[in-house]
């Protein structure tokens, strides 16, 4: 009966909300937060169980993929959006989503992506049957700043895990957490020839390569814009879709090892093909005859790994400093951005234009143009180029993604 | 005549790592090598010696984690320190870097963790978090930074300070006061990197630097970028 009261309740909120304009997901997820957090115990009745996603890059990205291929598979796959994943957003969701009449949710399986901070607290009630963990690195300093104590908490996430935990294999912390539970580990990672392309945190932050090369389960064989090959054991995938980027490779791996584990007899070739990136992760985009490429950016590590994406191109990087961003820029400078390339133009803006402008500035890269004003940057980066990378934190993805689907039609691609 | 070569050490730099403060180190670097200076950089962990021949010391901010051994290790090098230090070594020590140097550090459990006392200061860890933009003044020139420290610090009275707080907390909550000097060693709880966006006091640690190879001053910079970073971050929210 709480049951059924609590997601009326909700829903009623969700509905007063829209009436009234606004599309706040925040609200009901803390109203019944407060009157029934035990709602999110409902996910159990699913019948193929809970997939969780946590780790510091990833999530998201992995999250819509393995999503996308169980869907494809034919399964009603209940999912979280990426601003969602913490206890509040994961209610909001599921009021959102289930039936008041008869007080369940109408799906067979969950696919969730969950805050790292908040997958050990999660864990124990969610019981997942699966967990995926992408990796541990050095997150927005004034957020975690201790990779030691993520790496444990997603630790006691996979200690709850039932069937399966599915990791990074080159991730040492990752790896020596997960010793000793009783899911099976699978592991993902690529082949030792593409090892300059995934560089560890340590490696760059201690400036010294460690070569301890580990094999996975699953390995990421090669990768171009448009295909991604994937080994298991004896058999090969090729799997088509368009994103760019070293990161979305490895993705594109967790998400294999994680549908083919859980379901040895499907075809990752066929259920991840034809998928494309989600918001600002590697994206493209088309305005006004200029092809942009959306990288968000979030911590040094993810910048790192953006920066290595076309590098022949000119590249705008947006920097703003609001909470959701990490206030402090400081991160900026742990930043490799040696990385970035020769590029032919660079320009920099958002609230923090000129923090990026004099870090590139003391690494000897010539920055073309500064403008803290971000839509007379994106304007001006459009009319000089015909193709770019966007460099974007959190909040300046969502202010270009606006900026842009104003500018033209047709942005969303469905 | 030949330049001197300048020795830029940093100290605990797989420890101490996580917020950014090795950018002062960059700065400086390049702020030398523009003016035709040859720069070796040199980073010390736990256990490494530190060059005779050393300039500059830089001690950042890290992990928690970290901070034990770190002390420990610190505590013995203490005359080592003190003397490079009475010998004019220039020392920026950022927020655990501060922290370490003072007196003492007492833990929420009220165990006192020894620093190595050459700044005259003693630190408190407390359950606020002192966070966010801070502007300092210090000899009439505006600094801005980021702060992001729980512990809080107290100066001895009559301590030179790095600073007097415009925005921001800086060593507690209502002292008024950001930091503590001691002839060359400047301890501070401002990242940002601090010498990033205030060009004027990289030069400063630099001229100081350069006092034993008879330099009394520096050729201009073209700073227009710094400056204009410093200005926007100092009118950036708290």
């Amino acid at each position: 009966m709480k049951k059924r009261s609590s997601i009326a309740l909700g829903k009623g909120i969700y509905w007063a909300l829209r009436k009234s304009g606004r599309h706040g997901a925040a609200l009901p997820g803390l109203v019944v937060e407060k009157i029934n957090p035990d709602l999110i115990t409902i996910l159990h009745s699913l019948p193929e169980g809970i997939i969780v996603v946590s780790g510091t890059n990833g999530k998201t990205t992995t999250t819509h993929m393995i999503a996308y291929a169980l869907r494809k598979k034919g399964l009603r796959v209940f999912t979280n959006k990426s601003g969602s994943n913490m206890t509040r957003g994961l209610l909001a969701t599921i009021v959102k989503h289930a039936s008041v009449t008869k007080g369940t949710l109408p799906f067979d399986i969950a696919v969730l992506e969950i805050d790292e901070a908040y997958a050990a607290k999660l864990a124990p009630v969610l019981r997942p049957r699966v967990t995926v963990l992408t990796n541990v690195l050095r997150d927005q300093l004034d957020r975690f700043g201790e990779i030691d104590h993520t790496a444990k908490l997603l630790g006691i996430a996979a200690k709850y895990t039932t069937d399966k935990v599915i990791v990074n294999a080159h991730d040492e912390r990752l790896v020596k957490y997960v010793q000793g539970i009783r899911a099976a580990v699978v592991s993902f990672g690529h082949v030792p020839e593409l090892s300059e392309f995934f560089p560890s945190d340590d490696d760059w932050h201690t400036a010294k390569v460690v070569n301890n090369y580990t094999a996975a389960d699953y390995e990421l064989q090669s990768a171009s814009q448009s295909t991604f090959q994937i080994k298991s054991k004896n058999i090969k995938w090729d799997i088509g879709a368009e994103m760019a980027g070293w990161h979305n490779a490895i993705n594109m791996t967790a998400a294999a090892a994680c549908v083919h584990s859980l379901y040895p007899e499907s075809d990752p070739e066929k259920l991840l093909s034809g998928v494309s990136a989600p918001y600002g992760r590697g994206e493209l985009v088309s305005v006004r005859g200029c092809d942009l490429t959306l990288q968000l950016v979030k911590n040094p590590a993810g910048f790192r790994i953006a920066m290595s994406v076309e590098q022949e191109q000119p590249a705008m990087m947006v920097i703003n400093d609001d909470y959701a961003d990490s206030r402090d820029v400081s991160w900026l400078w742990d930043v490799p951005v040696e990385a970035l390339g020769d590029r032919p133009y660079i320009m920099t803006t958002g609230t923090r234009a000129y923090d990026m402008a004099v870090r590139l500035k003391y690494a000897d890269i010539s920055v073309a143009d500064i403008d803290t004003d971000i839509e007379k940057s994106i304007l001006k980066f459009i009319s000089l180029h015909k193709q770019g990378v966007v460099f974007l934190t959190y909040t300046a993805m969502l202010q270009v993604r606006t900026m842009l689907t104003k500018l033209t039609q047709g942005v969303d691609k469905k | 005549m030949k330049k001197a070569t300048v020795t830029l050490v940093h100290l605990y730099p797989k420890e101490l790592n996580i917020y950014g403060d090795t950018g002062n180190i960059q700065v400086l670097k390049k702020r030398l090598e523009w003016r035709g200076y040859e720069v070796v950089v040199r980073q010390v962990g736990i256990g490494d010696l530190i060059p005779q021949n050393a300039d500059f010391i830089l001690v950042g901010g890290g992990q928690d984690a970290a901070q034990g051994a770190v002390a420990k290790d610190l505590l013995s090098r203490k005359s080592e320190i003190q003397k490079l230090a009475s010998g004019g070594v220039v020392m920026l020590l950022i927020c655990g870097g501060y922290q370490l140097f003072g007196r003492h550090f007492l833990t929420s459990d009220g165990v006192k963790i020894p620093g190595i006392g050459i700044l005259p200061v003693e630190t408190k860890a407390t359950s606020d978090r002192l966070i966010g933009n801070i502007v300092i003044e210090r000899n009439g020139v505006q600094l801005v930074g980021y702060e992001n420290h729980s512990g809080q610090t107290d100066v001895d009275d009559g301590a030179e300070v790095f600073g007097s707080v415009i925005k921001g907390a800086g060593n507690s909550k209502n002292s008024g006061t950001e930091g503590c000097v001691v002839g060359s060693v400047f301890g501070t709880y401002m990242h940002g990197p601090l010498l990033s966006k205030n060009p004027e006091f990289a030069d400063v640690l630099i001229l100081r630097m350069l006092k034993k190879y008879n330099v009394t001053e520096l050729t201009k910079l073209d700073d227009t970028t710094e400056l204009r970073a410093h200005k926007n971050a100092t009118q950036r929210p708290r």
